[in-house]
């Protein structure tokens, strides 16, 4: 669904924070770039999201160079969370979310019926219909982030790239946020792409893993190859046990030293 | 909606303060012998009115409602609660050319908001392009705009004080003097200042877009930059052509929007009408207290607006509170 070709960036033009990526994200999985701090991870999807062009290469959406797709129209196929958002402190949750109609809507025209039917799904499907008229500001953490999420809901994209969105959240919210990701997956067969930090995270979550290392693609594949103990130890630099855990059924990743 | 209601109830306000202030003064009349005169056109003493105080009432709501919205504009492009045309140096950008325009050649008084409008545009340019840098720093905004409205004050100083041909002029476009404006200052103010409302209005959406950060109103296809330019060109249009006509007012477009978001939220739908409104209301109490308080002196409207505005700020900035990072 989405490729990239040689795909380097670089904002100077001499220290690259991208070299020559070519990977490939499948249709309606889960893929997550993972990699430590300054890797690229982030610089990666915001290629994806059009928010920087490559310098050198391209990002193709289904064989389509993304640079020479416009903006609004660009925003109908690939919604995106960022890490850090900003609103006014009063808008109401279903205000907010209904941005998330902003790329089809002509100038001077408000909402219509679909565009109501879209924001009510995206409220419905995040668990926020409840919320609706609150001001955002009164959400907690999690909450929050959901509704970023049924911003992005509401574009009526195929495809979703989430920027570390667990960030910021404690342990519950992380995962409730993460079950919701792969509950949209699975039953609307969203492609999602998605930073994350925590290894244990991406092993249950992913079905692909894109692995950074000083901007270089160092592994590409279903988690438990792409993520070995060894790859584990030459990106991060310590040592982790992965190990199949039979009782739950997916792997995890302890330390074991550094 | 509790927003309909607060523009209704502004509306009157400013409707009533209207009659108050043509009717109050060195001149008396009652308010029913005030809009009786002028149904039938013969009450001498309403069209003494009518000639001397009508049009520094017209001009002082136009002002007031261009200076609110162009805070309001500003605010939304810059994301930042503080920018204001008088603090930034749009203000003093036209004051500045427009009475260096008017002392060089006179005879293009009538052209004079052109020349307001390309040095508010100047000033504005220059804030923008000396804050930006790999985006808009809120303080280093602030004060490259407090360090640009210091130099084309002093400019301005220099022009008056050197006692061009044009002196009053200067001094009215200044300090802002509001009497014996005529019929020909009114119709300039209404024309650009109601195109420039209508323009503010018809953006409102944009307006509400830019509060979400640039890469997020950028993913959703709102083209960030194009959107800031035109609204930054609204905003110095209505800015400017208020200076060039009624003179610098300080504090009305910083003060009016804070008030505003705290009746009517955030929402560009009901801020733009309500401001404009309230900034009418401002400017128009604040000429017609400064020309009764001590009459026969007059106080500048721009003094009284300083003087309520300076405290109320004052209490405003210690409770902010409008953007938040999610």
């Amino acid at each position: 669904m989405l490729d990239f070709k040689e795909v380097s960036f670089s904002y100077d033009s001499k220290n690259f924070q991208l070299e020559k990526v070519t990977a490939h994200i499948p249709k309606g999985q889960v893929t997550t770039i993972l990699g430590p701090n300054g890797s690229g991870k982030s610089t990666l999807l915001k290629t994806v999201a059009k928010a920087h062009l490559p310098t050198e290469g391209a990002v193709l959406l289904r064989g389509e160079d993304i640079a020479t797709c416009p903006m609004k129209q660009f925003a109908r196929r690939v919604a995106v969370v960022y890490q850090q958002n900003e609103a006014p402190s009063d808008i109401t949750v279903e205000h907010l979310v209904s941005y998330g109609r902003i790329p089809y809507q002509e100038r001077f025209r408000g909402m219509t019926c679909e565009d109501e039917e879209a924001v009510d799904w995206a409220l419905s499907v995040t668990g926020l219909e409840g919320k609706r008229h609150h001001p955002v500001y009164a959400l907690s953490g999690g909450e929050r982030q959901r509704v970023w999420i049924a911003l992005a809901l509401a574009q009526k994209t195929p495809i979703l790239l989430l920027d570390e969105p667990t960030t910021y959240l404690d342990l519950y919210y992380q995962y409730d946020l993460l079950d919701l990701i792969q509950s949209l997956n699975v039953q609307y067969g969203l492609t999602v792409v998605m930073v994350l930090h925590d290894l244990n995270q991406a092993f249950r979550y992913s079905d692909t893993v894109l692995v950074m290392k000083e901007g270089r693609l160092v592994a590409n594949g279903p988690p438990e190859r792409a993520l070995t103990e060894e790859r584990i130890y030459d990106v991060y630099g310590i040592q982790m046990t992965v190990r199949y855990e039979e009782a739950i059924g997916w792997y995890t990743v302890p330390l074991k030293g550094r | 909606m509790k927003q309909w209601f607060w523009i209704m109830s502004v509306t009157i306000l400013l409707l009533l303060t209207i009659i108050m202030s043509a009717t109050t003064g060195t001149l008396a009349v009652t308010p029913i012998s005030f809009i009786q005169g002028l149904w039938s056109g013969h009450d001498p003493h309403v069209e003494i009115v009518k000639d001397l105080r009508l049009p520094r009432i017209v001009i002082a709501i136009f002002a007031g409602a261009a200076l609110a919205v162009s805070g309001i504009l500003l605010q939304a492009v810059m994301r930042n609660p503080l920018a204001e045309p008088g603090i930034i140096g749009v203000s003093a950008g036209a004051s500045f050319t427009a009475v260096a325009a008017i002392t060089l050649w006179p005879t293009l008084f009538f052209y004079m908001p052109f020349f307001a409008i390309l040095g508010g545009a100047f000033a504005f340019y220059l804030v923008y392009r000396l804050s930006w840098s790999s985006g808009l720093d809120p303080l280093r905004m602030i004060l490259i705009g407090v360090a640009i409205n210091a130099v084309f004050t002093s400019l301005g100083q220099v022009l008056h004080f050197s006692g061009g041909i044009s002196l009053s002029a200067t001094s009215d476009v200044a300090m802002s003097q509001l009497a014996m404006r005529q019929w020909s200052d009114v119709r300039i103010i209404v024309m650009y200042v109601t195109l420039g409302l209508i323009a503010a209005f018809s953006l409102f959406r944009g307006c509400n877009h830019l509060s979400l950060s640039d890469a997020t109103a950028h993913s959703l296809g709102v083209p960030v930059q194009r959107l800031r330019l035109v609204i930054s060109a609204i905003a110095v249009l209505l800015a400017s052509v208020a200076t060039a006509v009624a003179g610098m007012f300080l504090f009305v477009g910083l003060l009016i929007p804070h008030i505003s978001r705290r009746i009517v939220g955030t929402n560009h739908r009901y801020l733009i009408p309500f401001s404009a409104l309230l900034g009418a209301w401002l400017i128009l109490l604040s000429d017609t207290l400064g020309r009764t308080l001590i009459a026969p002196q007059e106080i500048p409207a721009s003094v009284i607006v300083a003087l309520i505005g300076g405290p109320f700020l004052i209490m405003l900035l210690r409770r902010e509170r409008h953007f938040a990072r999610f």
